[in-house]
């Protein structure tokens, strides 16, 4: 019989009454396979939410489950076992099921061995701990707090420590993800490549025009010739240049300037009296006059040193450069808010002033996990935007 | 219905036995799952969209 054929018949058998079997059996068959299936449905959807199930693979086996087990998840007075599905898989039905479809990222990642060595994982570790913390930050590390609950914590019982910032946080609601990264598994090397810088590479101006301002988004080294054979420093993130001429991919490029009168003068500032870095140049250039023109000292009467504007001509790569700052400050600002609201409400820029924002930034930046471009970053971001800015801009 | 009838022999005890059998074992679980699949997947997929579930404790 053709495969036609038997469709033919299966769908007219289907549409008229049953001849031979009765209704009875029909009723019974139905509810005893759906009682079956229902229970091996259910039974398949345990079994997968096993910590047996996600070490069955080598690459969940070999490294995170390793690191676990020196964690006090793994063992502790309480005899409490926080198991892999604990904090990765969502309780509540419906998010189960769409968390078991999102694993069929996983099965691809099997099949096409993304991770099957200890050298890859490692390389794509950070960006798969991205996904965990970006997911239990947006549910307010639901997961954790299955097992723990800020109002059965026992203040008294805890270090001084824990106290002194949890007390706060539980007053705030505030996840547990946003302080307590890596307590189940090791921490991902830092990596060169910055998120922040990676978002930013997209809005980059493509080129680059004489006479227009533009703005480092990246660091970008300057050159003391158009050759770009000897290094004449690093601009830093968000420093404004002015290009003068353009020839392939690179730019000529002037920078205006402030210079302590003190040492060699290697670090430029954006303003008078202003600790806002915008470049630091190499030993030899600093002391060029060709390439760094000075121009008659002041003296700041908060700290009695002389600075100098200093106009500096230099070459650099033509890439690195946006055209309108405001897209630094947009992606510097969600990136402030996120990792700066988590213990208090984030202060405003310009409740400090541009010379205060580096000490305390400095002192708080440990708490987050900003990389070393996105500190930068915000930081200079804070810096344009403090109280010194918002009553001239 | 005489029409379709006259077209269609009564189906044979075996014929109806058998799509019976496939469509309760093979076929109406197999939609199941797939439906609840879709159903999980339009939900990450809107996850995606709208950001991960969010508790307020
Ligand atoms: C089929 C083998 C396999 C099984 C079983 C498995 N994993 Fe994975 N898992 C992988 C692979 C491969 C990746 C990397 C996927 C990629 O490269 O994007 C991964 C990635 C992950 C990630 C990172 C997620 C992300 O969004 O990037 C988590 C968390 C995870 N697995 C947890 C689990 C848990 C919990 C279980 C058990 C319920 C489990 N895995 C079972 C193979 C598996
Ligand atoms: C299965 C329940 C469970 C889950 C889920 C769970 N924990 Fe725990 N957690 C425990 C237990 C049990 C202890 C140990 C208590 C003790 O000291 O006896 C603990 C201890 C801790 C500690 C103290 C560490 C130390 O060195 O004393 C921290 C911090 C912590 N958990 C954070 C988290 C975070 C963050 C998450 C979510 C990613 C989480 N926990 C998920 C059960 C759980
Ligand atoms: C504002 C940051 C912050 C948040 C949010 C936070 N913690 Fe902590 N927690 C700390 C610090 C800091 C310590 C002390 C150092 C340490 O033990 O790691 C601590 C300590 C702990 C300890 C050990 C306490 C002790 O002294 O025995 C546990 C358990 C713990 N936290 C669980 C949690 C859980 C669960 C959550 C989420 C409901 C949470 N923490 C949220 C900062 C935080
Ligand atoms: C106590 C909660 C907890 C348990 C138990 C746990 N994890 Fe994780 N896991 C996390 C958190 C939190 C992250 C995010 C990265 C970080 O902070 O270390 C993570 C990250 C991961 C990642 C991404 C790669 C990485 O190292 O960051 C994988 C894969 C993973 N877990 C798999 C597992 C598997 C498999 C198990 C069971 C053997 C397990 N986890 C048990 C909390 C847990
Ligand atoms: C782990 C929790 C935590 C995080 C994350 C955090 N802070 Fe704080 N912050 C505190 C605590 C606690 C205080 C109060 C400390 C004090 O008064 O000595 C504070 C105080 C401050 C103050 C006020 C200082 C003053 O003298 O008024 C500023 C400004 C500040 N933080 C900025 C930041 C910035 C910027 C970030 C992001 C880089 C940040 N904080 C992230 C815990 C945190």
């Amino acid at each position: 019989m053709s495969a036609k054929k038997t469709l033919v018949l299966f769908w007219d058998t289907l549409r008229s009454p049953p001849a031979t079997i009765s209704l009875g059996v029909l009723a019974f068959g139905g509810f005893v396979t759906g009682i079956i299936f229902w229970g091996g449905f259910n039974t398949a959807l345990e079994v997968t939410n096993t910590e047996k199930f996600c070490i069955s693979c080598h690459e969940m086996s070999d490294n995170v489950y390793q690191e676990l087990q020196e964690t006090v998840h793994w063992e502790n007075r309480t005899g409490v076992r926080a198991t892999c599905p604990d904090c990765h898989v969502p309780h509540e039905w419906t998010n189960k099921i769409a968390r078991k479809m999102q694993a069929s990222k996983e099965v691809w990642g099997k099949v096409f061995g993304t991770i099957n060595t200890r050298e890859k994982f490692l390389a794509r570790r950070e960006e798969l701990a991205r996904h965990e913390w970006a997911r239990l930050e947006a549910n307010n590390s639901l997961e954790c707090r299955n097992c723990h609950d800020y109002d059965s914590m026992d203040w008294d019982a805890m270090s001084d420590e824990a106290v002194f910032y949890m007390q706060p946080a539980a007053e705030l609601n505030t996840g547990c993800i946003d302080c307590h990264k890596g307590i189940a598994h090791h921490l991902p090397e830092p990596s060169g490549d910055s998120p922040v810088i990676a978002q930013l590479e997209g809005k980059a101006a493509r080129s680059l025009s004489s006479g227009e301002d533009y703005y480092a988004y990246k660091p970008v080294t300057l050159f003391t010739g158009a050759d770009r054979a000897l290094p004449a420093g690093n601009l830093s993130l968000g420093a404004r240049v002015k290009v003068l001429e353009t020839s392939g991919d690179t730019v000529k490029l002037s920078l205006d300037a402030w210079r302590k009168n003190k040492g060699y003068g290697r670090v430029l500032y954006d303003q008078f009296g202003m600790n806002t870095r915008v470049a630091v140049l190499e030993k030899d250039a600093a002391g060029d006059a060709a390439l760094v023109e000075a121009g008659a000292a002041e003296t700041d009467d908060n700290t009695g040193l002389d600075w100098s504007p200093v106009k500096v001509t230099l070459w650099a790569d033509a890439e690195g450069f946006v055209a309108d700052a405001g897209l630094l400050w947009d992606v510097a600002s969600e990136s402030y808010a996120a990792s700066c609201s988590g213990c208090h409400a984030q202060p405003d820029p310009d409740h400090f002033s541009t010379n205060a924002w580096p000490a305390l930034f400095s002192g708080m930046v440990g708490f987050t996990n900003m990389d070393a471009s996105e500190q930068e970053l915000v930081l200079t971001y804070l810096q344009n935007h403090s109280s010194d800015h918002s009553s001239t801009h | 219905m005489p029409m379709r009838s006259e077209r269609m022999p009564a189906a044979s005890g075996k014929a109806e036995w058998l799509s019976f059998l496939v469509l309760t074992l093979i076929i109406l679980p197999a939609l199941a799952v797939l439906f609840v699949g879709g159903y999980g997947f339009v939900v990450w997929m809107s996850q995606i969209i709208n950001g991960p579930p969010v508790v307020d404790f």
